[in-house]
């Protein structure tokens, strides 16, 4: 009876996780969603049960209507869609309303992101209506210029190893042989695009909104109304990366003005700067992905949105004012028993690792970016300071002066009592 | 025929000082020497110095270790913690100061002459900010020698975030004379009084907490509702109880929003009006008798 038991809780355990495996599919209608963020647009979805959307207010971001398969994955905790299953564009308008009141009704437009320098570079560009399939012609025919000079080189450079085979078993037989050019590699092809989709263009100031997809029978599509969040950022700054010598592979930054940067004498840091703007933190986390957990309603984050390590850093300290440009930096792996590396100027025809303004703490300095007529670029002043590192016995001393004063408070209150005391007996 | 109301008017001022004001002047001194001649201020202060002093070095040994350290205010967290232990032990010496006098009958001797139950707490009140004032430029100069000492920045928003604080403590302090009028006794009062403050600062940590973990929008999950309990609760107490005050206003004055901490500190102050009057009315119900 036992066995049968746990024989049937057995079977209907690994049912049950063999059904977990396999996700359950619903045809649902979705938002894929484009949003215009610092790092590139943000390719997300947003489906059933209905969440908010975020987007950055005065920007240009992309909302697609479509029906796709949705299913939930347990290990992200995210609904994900079947793209390949079921991807069909969904007909009407987008109807985009504040307060209950229509603000507009957006049109589908054919639309392409071009990734400039690749996909993982950051900066991206949404192209839309006839510019979209004009840019994407182009970079068809750029793809297919670089595939067939790529072709063309790998060939020339089959022909090149021959010759070079041959040279060298011609050399062997006492034969002298001229060896014939190297073929020239094409240069890499860095422009990403994705394919032409159609979808909404959103650009809207800030605000909560409302938006809905009106089906061409005139009717509200199901499942299509969603809000919607244009935010803005709170303050503008300019944010400092700083990459110490001596730890270059864990960098700290300054983004908040006010913040002040405490080295030790000596130390070597390099500074990158870039434009900041500060977000409320959780809608920034849903912007990158609305189904995120992460983010806080009351914290703010600063995000990098241009580098500006072409323009000069002024120092000013105790040997006077100076001013220092920005400069690629290589780091490289010392070579012996001694661990660790070193950062150098690259030397010509080297690439660089990072690029920076290089500092050498001496002394308590104010450093500020310099814009392109010798002003101080708003928001970019900092403080670098060297605090004491020596012994530390003064820190356990001082919190003892307080009590060493009320001890001493109080013997005088129990004498001036003892006094009073004695005078009263006498 | 106006000058003769304005001298009655005068009259009845000088009079009323004589009647009440003197004696609460009387009370105020008395209580101030008494709470300044003990040593428990200083041990308090010492304690907020001894955390400042273990918070810098952490700081200096990661300057030592890490060579850089970027931070907005490296006495940012020792400012408030010094100054919600001070909010506590003003808090809970008001309420010491009430409920002991209580118990000994003192309040009850107090009444049969010209002192009301609204002068006896205004002068119990004022001499503990008073005492707040002092303790906290004791504070100021522990802060001064170990900004020196470690050649940390002390910077001036730290400065005014210290000065403005006294709205907050004012707070403390009035809800401290709240319980004791409302309970009898020392003992429940003064674990009424650590018992509120220990609550809102854990409540307070439980939140800071509570939003840190993920939660997806869309799931209804424990973590979800304790975040949401958490949130409610705490921004009602943070209203209702004066420890709220202390991490508001250092934070706003903390960012530099000078404005923003003027507008905390005369919430604060007037939270503690309110919290004085209700301190009067609840010791006359509740009688001054032991």
């Amino acid at each position: 009876m036992n066995r049968a038991v746990i024989a049937t809780l057995f079977l209907l355990l690994s049912a049950g996780t063999a059904r977990a495996q396999v996700p359950v599919k619903e045809r649902q209608f979705v938002y894929g969603i484009n949003a215009f963020a610092w790092e590139g647009y943000v390719g997300s979805l947003s489906a059933r049960p209905p969440h908010t959307i975020y987007v950055l207010a005065g920007h240009r971001s992309i909302v697609s209507a479509r029906e796709t398969l949705v299913y939930f994955w347990p290990i992200t905790g995210e609904y994900r869609a079947d793209w390949s299953g079921l991807n069909a564009s969904v007909d009407g308008t987008l109807e985009v309303l504040q307060a209950g009141r229509a603000v507009t009704v957006l049109l589908r437009q054919p639309y392409v992101i071009q990734y400039p320098n690749g996909p993982d570079s950051g900066l991206a560009v949404l192209y839309v209506g006839e510019e979209a399939a004009r840019r994407y012609r182009a970079f068809v025919e750029a793809r297919n210029q670089y595939r067939d000079a790529l072709a063309r080189y790998l060939e020339a450079r089959r022909r090149y190893l021959e010759a070079l085979d041959r040279a060298a078993a011609a050399r062997q037989r006492g034969v002298t042989v001229t060896l014939p050019p190297a073929p020239e590699e094409p240069g890499q092809f860095r422009l990403f695009s994705s394919d032409v989709h159609d979808g909404f263009l959103i650009n809207l100031p800030q605000g909560h909104y409302v938006i809905r997809v009106r089906g061409p029978d005139g009717r509200v599509v199901a499942g299509s109304q969603r809000t919607l969040v244009a935010f803005t950022h709170r303050r503008e700054a300019v944010g400092f990366t700083i990459v110490p010598q001596t730890r270059w592979t864990v960098p700290e930054r300054a983004d908040e003005p006010g913040s002040t940067i405490y080295a030790r004498r000596d130390q070597v840091l390099y500074f990158q700067p870039y434009a900041a703007r500060e977000y409320n933190d959780l809608a920034y986390a849903r912007l990158v992905n609305p189904q995120s957990a992460e983010g806080r309603s009351d914290g703010w984050r600063w995000e990098y949105s241009q580098s500006l390590v072409e323009d000069r850093l002024q120092l000013a300290g105790a040997s006077g004012v100076q001013t220092v440009t920005g400069r690629p930096y290589r780091v490289e792996q010392k070579t012996g028993e001694a661990l660790g590396y070193e950062v150098i100027e690259p030397p010509a025809g080297q690439t660089s690792d990072f690029s920076g303004f290089k500092v050498q703490v001496q002394g308590t300095l104010n450093l500020a970016l310099l814009d392109a007529a010798g002003r101080p670029v708003p928001g970019s002043e900092r403080i670098v300071r060297v605090p004491r590192l020596g012994t530390a016995w003064p820190l356990g001393v001082i919190p003892l002066l307080p009590l060493t004063l009320g001890a001493a408070v109080v013997a005088w209150r129990r004498e001036q009592l003892g006094r009073t005391q004695r005078t009263r007996e006498a | 025929m106006g000058v003769v109301a304005g001298v009655r008017d005068a009259t009845r001022i000088r009079s009323a000082w004589i009647i009440s004001g003197r004696p609460t002047a009387a009370m105020i001194r008395l209580d101030l020497f008494s709470t300044l001649t003990a040593l428990a201020p200083y041990a308090v202060v010492a304690v907020a110095a001894a955390l400042a002093g273990f918070v810098l070095q952490n700081d200096l040994h990661r300057v030592q270790e890490d060579g850089l350290l970027v931070i907005g205010d490296p006495f940012a967290v020792s400012l408030y913690g010094g100054v919600l232990l001070l909010s506590v032990y003003l808090a809970a010496s008001a309420a010491m100061a009430v409920a002991r006098e209580r118990e000994q009958g003192t309040v009850e001797l107090l009444s049969y002459g010209p002192v009301s139950a609204f002068s006896y707490l205004l002068a119990k009140f004022t001499s503990h900010v008073l005492q707040y004032m002092f303790l906290v430029v004791l504070l100021l100069g522990s802060y001064l020698l170990l900004a020196v000492a470690t050649g940390l920045h002390l910077r001036g928003t730290t400065l005014l975030a210290m000065a403005l604080s006294i709205g907050p403590a004012a707070a403390a302090a009035a809800l401290g004379l709240l319980v004791a009028a409302l309970i009898r006794r020392v003992r429940p009062t003064i674990l009424a009084v650590l018992g509120l403050a220990l609550g809102t600062v854990g409540l307070q940590v439980a939140r800071e907490v509570l939003v840190r973990l993920p939660a997806p929008e869309f799931h209804v999950n424990p973590v979800q509702v304790l975040r949401w309990a958490a949130v409610a609760v705490s921004s009602i107490t943070q209203w209702l109880l004066p420890f709220g005050y202390v991490d508001r206003e250092l934070s706003v004055m903390l960012r530099g929003d000078l404005a923003g901490a003027l507008s905390v500190t005369v919430a604060a102050c007037v939270y503690a009006a309110v919290v004085l009057a209700l301190a009067a009315a609840g010791l006359d119900r509740t009688g001054i008798r032991r």
